[in-house]
């Protein structure tokens, strides 16, 4: 292509031609900027249709094969103390992510580290233990712990019961009464509770609270423990979720007492919260 | 003045008709005004700055001296004539006043003319590099590189000859050239409005247009790139 000489570099220039065309191409090397040169532009061809088949099939291919290969997300399991941090697990209730949804929380999921590809019951006691170690279950006192499922079909393993069963055989507080609630909800529950910087669970007490004319602002509900919540507003949270979910409940009893015999947890008739 | 007209009028001039030569200098007046306040970088008035005489001299002379096969613009050719006569004029001036001796004029023997001429024709090639390096210098004022002019080129022929027409059109617009110059953008909906492009040809088209109207808004600055455009 001829044209006037614009940008000469490395072999290579940019030229204006007479019907206003801004080429670039190969130049020889005695063109002057400014003159009339000829640039060769680099040759495109168009690639033959087996190739275009080829890369298509492959993409395709890949996008299934990692769609197969790569976890994806089955269930979510929330536990809430203080903290309030949220499991992903797979079909296999194998941990794929980990997140904390408050302050308290966040400081926890990276105190547990990395433990994607760990049991989700790995996972539960390893964070209740470090909620201990942190100070968000004392020995002696009443604890509250809140664990929400949703999963994406239903699936046993997630149901409230099992959750209550799983938290109750990690719990590692030895002294103090003790109220497991185990809440499931479902996936816009879940998606609504995100949108709101809320765990499953919280949110779902929000809600319930807010259906009983107590109104918890959402910076209040997502940083408050549990059994600040419970006595600020004078409410027993088992008995506010009532119906909704499953409630394990350990009462109070002495060290010596427990040393002897093992852990028992009751399924609690669910206490009747005056309205 | 379209280039058949100039090249006619040259040629008139250069076969001795006196009434073309002058018609020529008449009408490129405002053309000597420029070239001559640009290397002297300061306003002038004709009737009282002895540049301007020189430049019209110089103007003058170009006329006699032009040849065309060199492949060369008239004006671009012009322009280095008259820039040459200024710098002498100007090297003249400084001898005069540190010598107190009067100046001698710029009559000069044939040879020293001739090879006085073959200069000129040979400091033309470094008048297009410069004249391609303050094109870049002015597409880089508005944010244009000439790289991206090679992939902002419109492929099809139409839409180039379309746009050029176009550029020709804004260039000569002095309210939408200022409003550029202002905003260093195209008001698309005016430019739209007058040369008949849809807005969305002009939006997509922005900077091609805008490097093609630098060059046509200027045309005593970049003779040599208004030259080789087919308008």
């Amino acid at each position: 292509m001829q044209g006037m000489l614009l940008k000469k570099q490395n072999g290579t220039g940019i030229v204006l031609t007479s019907d206003g065309t801004y080429c670039r191409g190969a130049i020889s090397e005695e063109a002057l900027l400014g003159e009339e040169a000829t640039v060769v532009p680099p040759r495109w061809r168009r690639p033959p249709l087996w190739l275009a088949a080829a890369v298509t099939a492959v993409v395709f291919l890949g996008l299934g094969a990692y769609r197969f290969l790569a976890p994806s997300s089955w269930a979510y399991v929330a536990i809430d103390v203080e903290p309030s941090v949220e499991f992903t697990v797979d079909r296999g209730l194998t941990v794929i992510g980990l997140k904390g949804y408050n302050f308290a929380g966040k400081k926890l999921a990276s105190a547990l580290g990395d433990i994607r590809g760990k049991p989700l019951d790995y996972g539960v006691e390893s964070l209740l233990e470090k909620a201990l170690a942190a100070g968000y279950l004392r020995e002696g006192e009443d604890n509250i712990v809140m664990v929400t499922g949703v999963c994406r079909q239903e699936d046993e393993r997630i149901g409230p019961e099992a959750l209550a069963n799983m938290v109750a055989d990690s719990y590692p507080v030895q002294r103090g009464k003790v109220e497991i609630i185990a809440l499931y909800t479902d996936t816009d529950v879940h998606r609504q509770a995100a949108k709101n910087g809320l765990s499953s669970g919280r949110y779902l007490l929000q809600q319930e609270l807010k259906r009983r004319g107590v109104n918890i602002a959402g910076r209040v509900m997502r940083e408050e423990s549990l059994r600040s919540l419970g006595k600020g507003h004078n409410l027993v949270l088992s008995a506010v979720m009532d119906d909704t979910g499953w409630v394990l409940t350990r009462p109070e009893s002495s060290f010596l007492e427990r040393r002897q015999k093992q852990d028992v947890f009751y399924a609690a008739p669910v206490p009747v919260q005056k309205e | 003045m379209d280039g058949g007209t100039l090249e006619q009028l040259l040629a008139k001039a250069k076969e001795g008709d006196v009434d073309a030569r002058n018609t020529l200098v008449e009408v490129h007046r405002s053309f000597v005004l420029n070239v001559v306040v640009s290397s002297c970088r300061r306003s002038l008035q004709w009737g009282r700055d002895d540049e301007l005489s020189i430049g019209l001299i110089a103007f003058d002379e170009a006329v006699t001296r032009y040849e065309a096969e060199r492949n060369v613009p008239f004006l671009a050719f012009a322009r280095l004539v008259i820039k040459s006569r200024l710098a002498n004029y100007f090297r003249q001036e400084v001898r005069r006043l540190s010598s107190g001796a009067g100046v001698s004029g710029n009559n000069l023997t044939d040879d020293t003319a001739a090879s006085w001429t073959e200069f000129i024709w040979d400091r033309s090639a470094q008048d297009r590099a410069e004249e391609i390096q303050d094109y870049e210098a002015a597409l880089s004022e508005y944010g244009i590189s000439l790289d991206e002019l090679v992939c902002l080129s419109p492929k099809h022929r139409d839409s180039r000859i379309a746009l050029i027409g176009a550029a020709q059109t804004l260039a000569a617009e002095n309210e939408l050239f200022q409003h550029l110059g202002r905003k260093a953008r195209l008001p698309v909906k005016k430019v739209s409005i007058k040369t008949g492009l849809s807005p969305k040809v002009i939006e997509k088209n922005r900077k091609y247009l805008l490097a093609l109207t630098i060059i046509f808004r200027h045309p005593d600055r970049f003779i040599y790139l208004n030259s080789y455009i087919k308008k």
